[in-house]
């Protein structure tokens, strides 16, 4: 897991009714996921009113007894919270809070608007009935969009059996991206939905699926510090911000996004101090791959040397530069399947606080090296970009400020003011 | 009382840190697209080592012979002379003018040496080498009753030191025009030999022999403690940790100052220039074309008001009229040193400096103005103030 990220977390839900067998299936898809080396965080929804993670008589458990309405449980490599709410905490807000995995597998919650896999076992009678139901359903050609239970109801013009009640809240819906059953009704009738469906014991096929269409692709952040600084006369990276080099402070912001931190310049040697200050960060220096000073070819830089095709660049004299924006960005690439995410405002494009993914655009930022071009939007023009709207950006960042950059010693003197005034808090 | 021995130890210590660096000074650390070598230029030792790329300067010890040309050749004051300081060499040459009847001597550490038994060590003074006396020495001797000034110089061809001939003869060139336009009759001269007056009457150059030497060592050992004592006073003051900051803490002592631009400093040497050329009197409505002075020449039309000139420019010869506003511009030659740090920092290559200037001009205080007000609004797309109102709307000082 990412230290402290804000990348958010992406998530599916596995549904299924009491005793189908949920547990057991996210039990074994867990583990198969971390086997695949990739982070997984998991929220288990308890139906019922009332639950204690810390044992009657201990500690923790007076603190609440007294009236503590949150009490945090921490020890060396262990933390647990546990708060008293008025309602029902929504799934979506459980899992904001769960940044920084690669997946996040909610068991239970089936109306928390999360993708869902329906578990459906034939051991349990109730699932039994539902695969049926389901199968009716889907012979029938209803859509999975209307309530089904009904409208199977209607087409048989009888009642279900007593004693046998099908609950329409517990169904698949449009919701439902894949079943796991070891029904043979369930599997047609999904089949015949065009769901794919997999069986109980099939936790590679269920994982592969997962990592297909759930688990978060990884990004690769670009900070650049290559560059003639001629305004500022010094390397800006080295230039000292609130007392450090102004790298420093880019690093530490933004690789709060960052599966991969990569920093590109003309002079690693002067920042090999990186690697000893942040030795967990496992920051790749890299140097310029062309002679040629320039916008374009410092993207080009960034693209060809990530590891992963997202890839975020940004400027190291971006002082405000914003890791939420960053991974809102990253979303909307995610979403989109845009070339690049780049953001709009007044000033035009902001090329170096943007995502680019590097399979998309390397072809013709190369195409446009080779015609001598050098600025940033040069091959705009040649992919699909996705505008990122002034508006967005304040959703994510509602400072804003992220695009201010550190050109002269005057400006610096500027954004250091602006930044000793934001941590004493008078934004 | 110390041995002999101990006092050479110390000399020898101090031969080792007998140029300081002031680093902010310098137009590389300043700023590194500065072009200005002239130290390394100077300097046949390989002893200055600059890396733009970092925005250092430092003297590598083992290559450094201490000559102090690179000292002389230094148009900002970030290398000066310790060993002795300016000031001290400046007195110490009063003095032996004034006991030679108005001859200023001065002689290179070979020349001395070799002739030691020969002259009055009263009578003259010893630099390390030639290229150790600038300008500034040559004209305050001038303006206080030196009636000619002689640098006597050893055979440089042969000299294992031959590092400072070349400045040298710059120097007195320099020094010689200037004294001219300011009327003055003073003129100085390299000679490979010790004018007469100087040289002891033969009979007693044997008896005098011993008292001369421990009259020479007596003086350097006088020199040595005065530079220790300097040295402990700058410590005091946390002075002579300049010469040991990281890189780092010189960059963070280059910050901007509210005037919008880097610090600025005239060198005292340039000050001693000026205050002596004062004391000489007015000069004459002439040109000089010196290594010292310069004439900023700005083509308004293709200057965007960007200011690095003058934010980078190190003695403040070049500055901004109003602060934190790079709209009007001046510059005072009296201050320039010729470093072409705006030259090499224009982004628009449109300024040059001459080094031709009116001397009145310099004697004069006279400020050249450069009215700017109409290219800012060029700059506008660079400067901060106008991204951060566009990106933020409004006015960001509210």
């Amino acid at each position: 897991m990412l230290a402290e990220s804000v990348v958010p977390s992406p998530a599916i839900a596995v549904v299924g009714r009491h005793n189908s067998g949920k547990t057991t299936i996210v039990e074994r898809a867990v583990a198969e996921l971390t086997a695949r080396g990739f982070d997984v965080g998991t929220v288990k929804h308890h139906g019922h009113v009332g639950f204690d993670i810390d044992v009657p008589g201990k500690d923790s458990w007076r603190h609440r007894r007294a009236g503590a309405t949150e009490t945090w449980i921490s020890a060396p490599g262990q933390i647990a919270m546990i708060a008293t709410i008025p309602d029902e905490a929504e799934c979506a807000r459980i899992v904001a809070r769960m940044p920084g995995h690669d997946v996040v597998i909610v068991e239970g919650y089936r109306k928390s608007g999360l993708p869902t896999i329906e578990v459906m076992r034939a051991a349990n009678p109730h699932d039994s009935k539902v695969a049926e139901t389901f199968y009716q359903a889907a012979c029938d050609g209803v859509p999975l969009t209307c309530d089904f239970v009904q409208a199977a109801r209607a087409s048989r013009r009888e009642a279900p059996a007593p004693g046998s009640p099908v609950d329409p809240g517990k169904m698949p819906t449009e919701a439902t991206v894949a079943v796991v059953t070891d029904i043979p009704r369930a599997h047609e009738a999904a089949a015949r939905y065009g769901i794919p469906s997999f069986d109980l014991a099939d936790t590679q096929g269920l994982v592969d699926f997962i990592e297909k269409t759930v688990v978060r692709p990884r990004m690769t952040v670009v900070v650049q510090a290559g560059g003639e600084s001629r305004r500022m006369g010094r390397s800006k990276a080295t230039v000292p911000f609130m007392g450090r080099p102004l790298i420093q402070r880019l690093i530490e912001r933004v690789c709060h996004a960052a599966d991969e931190l990569v920093v590109t310049t003309n002079e690693p040697e002067n920042l090999a101090f990186l690697r000893q200050e942040y030795p967990q960060m496992h920051i790749r220096l890299v140097r310029d791959e062309l002679d040629r000073r320039g916008a374009l070819p410092g993207i080009y830089t960034a693209l060809k040397n990530a590891t992963y095709d997202a890839v975020a660049v940004v400027a190291c004299d971006m002082v405000f530069a914003s890791p939420r924006l960053v991974a809102a960005e990253f979303q909307e690439l995610n979403r989109t399947g845009a070339a690049a995410v780049v953001p709009v405002n007044r000033n035009g494009y902001e090329p170096f606080h943007a995502v680019y993914r590097a399979s998309a655009c390397l072809p013709a930022v190369e195409k446009r090296l080779e015609k001598g071009d050098a600025r940033a939007q040069a091959f705009f023009d040649e992919v699909e970009i996705c505008e990122f709207p002034q508006s967005r950006v304040l959703m994510a960042e509602p400072g804003g400020r992220c695009f201010i950059n550190a050109n002269t010693p005057d400006d610096l003197a500027f954004t250091e003011r602006l930044a000793r005034d934001e941590e004493n808090g008078f934004y | 009382m110390p041995s002999i021995a101990d006092s050479v130890e110390l000399l020898q210590s101090l031969e080792n840190t007998g140029i300081v660096v002031e680093p902010t000074r310098c137009a590389v650390v300043r700023n590194r697209n500065a072009g200005c070598r002239k130290c390394a230029d100077a300097c046949t030792s390989q002893a200055i080592v600059i890396e733009p790329a970092s925005n250092t300067i430092r003297i590598e010890p083992g290559n450094c012979v201490g000559c102090g040309t690179c000292t002389t050749a230094c148009p900002t004051g970030a290398l000066e002379a310790r060993k002795p300081t300016d000031v001290a060499l400046f007195e110490a040459a009063q003095a032996a003018c004034a006991a030679n009847e108005g001859t200023a001597v001065i002689a290179c550490a070979p020349m001395y040496d070799a002739a030691k038994d020969l002259v009055d060590s009263a009578k003259l003074v010893r630099v390390p080498c030639l290229g150790r006396v600038e300008e500034g020495l040559i004209v305050s001797l001038a303006a206080h009753g030196a009636t000619r000034v002689r640098l006597v110089c050893a055979d440089c061809a042969s000299c294992s030191e031959s590092h400072g001939i070349d400045m040298a003869e710059t120097v007195v060139a320099n020094a010689n025009l200037l004294l001219e336009l300011w009327g003055s009759d003073v003129r100085a001269k390299i000679t490979r030999k010790f004018p007469s007056s100087v040289r002891k009457v033969r009979k007693d150059a044997y008896d005098k022999n011993r008292r001369a030497f421990f009259h020479d060592l007596g003086s350097e050992a006088r020199d040595a403690v005065g530079t220790a004592t300097d040295m402990a006073l700058e410590k005091e003051l946390g002075v002579e940790s300049k010469t040991r900051l990281s890189p780092t803490q010189i960059l963070a002592k280059l910050r901007v100052t509210d005037h919008g631009t880097l610090p600025h400093a005239v060198p005292a040497k340039r000050q001693r220039l000026l205050d002596a050329l004062a004391a000489l009197g007015e000069p004459a409505d002439e040109l000089a074309d010196t290594r010292l002075f310069g004439q900023v020449v700005i083509d308004a039309s293709a200057c965007t008001a960007c200011g690095m000139c003058a934010v980078f420019c190190p003695t403040g010869a070049l500055t901004n009229e109003v602060d934190r506003d790079f709209s009007a511009l001046v510059h005072y030659p009296g201050a320039c040193v010729q470093c072409r740090t705006c030259e090499d920092v224009c982004l628009k290559k449109c300024l040059t400096l001459s080094s031709e200037v009116f001397v009145r001009d310099v004697a004069d205080g006279r400020i050249e103005r450069y009215d700017l007000s109409s290219n800012a609004k060029n700059a506008g797309t660079h400067t901060i103030l106008g991204v951060a109102q566009r990106t933020i709307g409004g006015n960001i000082h509210d």
